[in-house]
C-alpha cells in the first residue's frame, strides 16, 4: 500500500494554494524616485529599483506585526498562502520572547536581535524529544542531583512560573533527562539566564561525558541559547554557541550543571531535536512534540522569459546546505529554483542541473542575500553581491506558482530553518537587488 | 488501499509535515525507524499509529502500524514504571511518556510517542487523534 511523493504533493497543493491570480507584468507605468513604481511598489533601502513582486521588504509593508500570527501578503496585497499542518513558536526580534502561532499561520519576525526587518519563519519538520521543556521540577523525567529545580521563573512566554529555576544545593549540581533514541545526528538546545552567583555553568548531552562551560556567555537580564551554530531566533549576539552541543550519541543524556553550590539559573524551552542545527523552539510536556514544516506560496504570472528573484536569509544552516529560497512551479513541477547547494553556493536548480555551478561567496551561518536572473540565454547567481554567470537556455514555464522559502516538492528538506526577506522577483533581470 | 484512506493518509502526511513520503504497511529492508516521532491517528475509525521511517536512499517514508511504540502511567497510583539501565524500575511520572520496551508494570497505557507542537499531550489519548478521514474527504 503506498501513495505516492506526487500525489501527496498534490494533495499540499490543494490544502495550501488558495487561487491568487493577481498582476501582470503590463502593470508597470511609472517609477517613483529611484525608478519605482508610483502604482504601490515600496522605496525600500534594500532596492534601488522596485521589483514586479516584493515580499518582506525593509518597510514591512504586508507583514503586520512582529509574531502576530495574522496573514500576510506581497507589497501590494498580493495574496500569500501558509501552510503548516501544527503551532509553532515565534521569537520576538530581541529573542526574549516566544508566542505560539497556530498551524496554517505565518511566524513573522527578524530572526536577528540587531535588526527589526520583519521576515517569514521557514523550518524544516522536526521532533523535540526532550520532554517538559520548561518545567525541569518534574520528577522522574528530569532527574536532579545536588540541584533543586522549581517552576518559578518568570519565562519567555512573560508568563510568572513559566519556565524553571534551578539552584545547585551543592557542589557540581545537576540536573539531567534521558532519551531513548538511536545514534543520528541531533541538536541540543536551551535558553538560560543567571540568576545567582557568578560560578561555571555547563551544559551536556552525553551525560557529563564531557561538559562545555557557558557562564562567560550568560546574562542576568536577558535570555541565551546555548546552540550548537549561531542560528536565527538568538543570531546578533544571543547565541551561546557549543558545538558539541549537535552530535550523534546513543540515547543522549542532556542537561546542565552548576559548579558552585547556591549558585542559580533560570531555564526555560529545552529542546533535543531531529536537526544539523537548532531549529525554533518546541514546546513539550508530557510526550515529543513535532512541528509541522512551514510552506508559503503566492501565485502569480511567470515573469519569462528573462526574469530575476532575489532574497535574504538568516539561518543557522551549514554545509551542507541544501536549501531552496525561491522556487518557480508549475503543478509541482519547478523549472527554476533559487537555492544554496551542497556547498553553500547560490545558484539556480532548473531541475536537472545547476546553473551556474558555483557562486563566488560561501555562506557560513548568518545572514546573506541570494540573487538570481535569466535572460533567456544566461543564468546568474550572486551571494552576497558576488556573481557569476552561465548559459542555458531552459526557458521557466508560463503559469508560474512562487514557493516563498521553501519548495513544495521537498517540505522536509528544502525549508533553509531560518528566517526569509526582501524577497524580490521581476521580468526584468536588472531589478532585483544582489 | 481506498481511496478515503488514500485521502486520509494524504491528509495525515500535512499534519505530519512529512508530505513526499510514501505511507507503506510494510518496513522495507534497511530502512531505519523513529518510533520517537510515531503519532496516533484513526483511518476510517481504526486507530493506527504512523512511524517515520529513513530510508536507505535517505529519502523518507511512513510505517503503519497497530500497536505504539510508547506508554505512559495514567493515574498516580498505576502500576507503571520504566526500566533503567541499571535494571531497577522507576517512577516517571504521571502522564509522561516513555518507551514501550521500557516498561515494567501491567497498567501502562499504550499511546503515540509524538504529538503535535499546539496539542494538548496530558489530554485522553483518543481525544487527539486526528479525525484523518473526515480532512481526507
Amino acid at each position: 500500500m503506498r501513495t505516492t511523493r506526487l500525489a501527496a504533493l498534490c494533495a499540499v497543493l490543494v490544502v495550501a494554494l488558495v487561487a491568487a491570480d493577481r498582476g501582470r507584468f503590463g502593470r508597470f507605468n511609472s517609477r517613483c524616485d529611484q525608478g519605482r513604481s508610483s502604482r504601490g511598489f515600496l522605496c525600500d533601502a534594500s532596492s534601488s529599483v522596485a521589483a514586479y513582486f516584493e515580499f518582506a521588504p525593509a518597510s514591512g509593508a504586508g507583514m503586520g506585526a512582529a509574531c502576530a500570527g495574522t496573514a500576510v501578503t506581497g507589497s501590494r496585497g498580493e495574496t500569500v498562502t501558509v501552510a503548516r499542518g501544527s503551532a509553532a513558536e515565534c521569537y520576538s526580534n530581541d529573542g526574549q520572547t516566544l508566542t505560539q502561532i497556530a498551524s496554517n499561520l505565518p511566524r513573522v519576525s527578524s530572526g536577528d536581535i540587531t535588526s527589526t526587518w520583519l521576515g517569514i519563519w521557514s523550518e524544516r519538520p522536526v521532533t523535540n524529544l526532550a520532554l517538559r521543556s520548561r518545567d525541569l521540577s518534574v520528577a522522574g523525567v528530569w532527574v536532579p542531583t545536588s540541584m533543586t529545580c522549581t517552576l518559578t521563573a518568570t519565562g519567555m512566554r512573560n508568563d510568572v512560573n513559566g519556565a524553571s529555576t534551578c539552584t545547585a544545593t551543592g557542589a557540581n549540581g545537576t540536573a539531567l533527562q534521558t532519551l531513548t533514541v538511536a545514534a543520528a545526528t541531533r541538536s541540543t538546545s536551551l535558553h538560560l539566564k543567571r540568576r545567582t552567583g557568578t560560578g561555571t555553568v555547563e551544559v551536556t548531552r552525553n551525560n557529563g561525558t564531557t561538559w562545555s562551560a557557558v557562564d562567560a556567555s550568560l546574562s542576568s537580564t536577558v535570555w541565551r541559547r546555548v546552540v550548537s551554530v549561531e542560528t536565527a531566533g538568538c543570531a546578533g549576539g544571543n547565541c551561546i554557541v557549543v558545538p558539541a552541543m549537535t552530535a550523534s550519541v546513543l540515547n543522549p543524556v542532556i542537561g546542565i550543571r552548576i559548579v558552585t553550590s547556591g549558585d542559580a539559573v533560570d531555564v526555560d524551552f529545552v529542546q533535543d531535536e531531529n536537526s544539523p542545527e537548532p531549529t525554533s523552539p518546541i514546546l513539550t510536556t508530557s510526550a515529543s512534540a513535532t512541528r509541522s514544516g512551514d510552506l508559503y506560496t503566492v501565485t502569480t504570472a511567470t515573469p519569462a522569459p528573462a526574469f530575476c528573484g532575489a532574497v535574504t536569509v538568516v539561518t543557522g544552516r551549514t554545509v551542507p546546505n541544501t536549501s531552496s529560497l525561491l522556487t518557480f512551479q508549475s503543478g509541482g513541477t519547478y523549472s527554476f529554483s533559487l537555492q544554496t547547494d551542497s556547498l553553500s553556493r547560490a545558484t539556480w536548480y532548473n531541475g536537472a542541473v545547476y546553473s551556474p555551478a558555483v557562486s563566488s561567496t560561501a555562506s557560513t551561518p548568518g545572514t546573506f542575500r541570494l540573487l538570481g536572473s535569466h535572460s533567456g540565454t544566461t543564468d546568474r547567481a550572486c551571494m552576497l553581491g558576488n556573481c557569476v554567470s552561465a548559459a542555458n537556455a531552459t526557458a521557466l514555464v508560463t503559469r508560474t506558482t512562487v514557493v516563498l522559502c521553501g519548495d513544495s516538492a521537498f517540505p522536509t528538506v528544502a525549508p533553509p530553518n531560518g528566517v526569509c526577506r526582501g524577497f524580490q522577483f521581476d521580468s526584468d533581470t536588472t531589478r532585483c537587488t544582489p | 488501499m481506498s481511496r478515503a484512506t488514500d485521502a486520509a493518509i494524504l491528509a495525515l502526511g500535512i499534519t505530519l509535515g512529512a508530505v513526499g513520503g510514501e505511507v507503506l504497511e510494510a518496513k522495507p529492508p534497511q530502512a531505519k525507524e523513529r518510533p520517537e516521532e510515531e503519532r496516533l491517528l484513526y483511518v476510517e475509525g481504526v486507530k493506527k499509529y504512523v512511524r517515520p521511517m529513513t530510508l536507505i536512499d535517505g529519502g523518507e517514508a511512513l510505517l503503519l502500524v497497530d500497536a505504539p511504540s510508547c506508554v505512559r502511567r495514567p493515574t498516580k497510583h498505576a502500576d507503571c514504571w520504566r526500566r533503567e539501565p541499571d535494571g531497577g524500575a522507576r517512577d516517571f511520572g504521571v502522564l509522561n511518556r516513555f518507551r514501550a520496551s521500557e516498561a515494567v508494570g501491567p497498567e501502562c497505557e499504550p499511546v503515540a510517542c509524538a504529538v503535535l507542537a499546539g496539542e494538548d499531550a496530558d489530554g485522553a489519548e483518543d481525544d487527539k487523534a486526528p479525525a484523518v478521514e473526515d480532512i481526507g474527504k
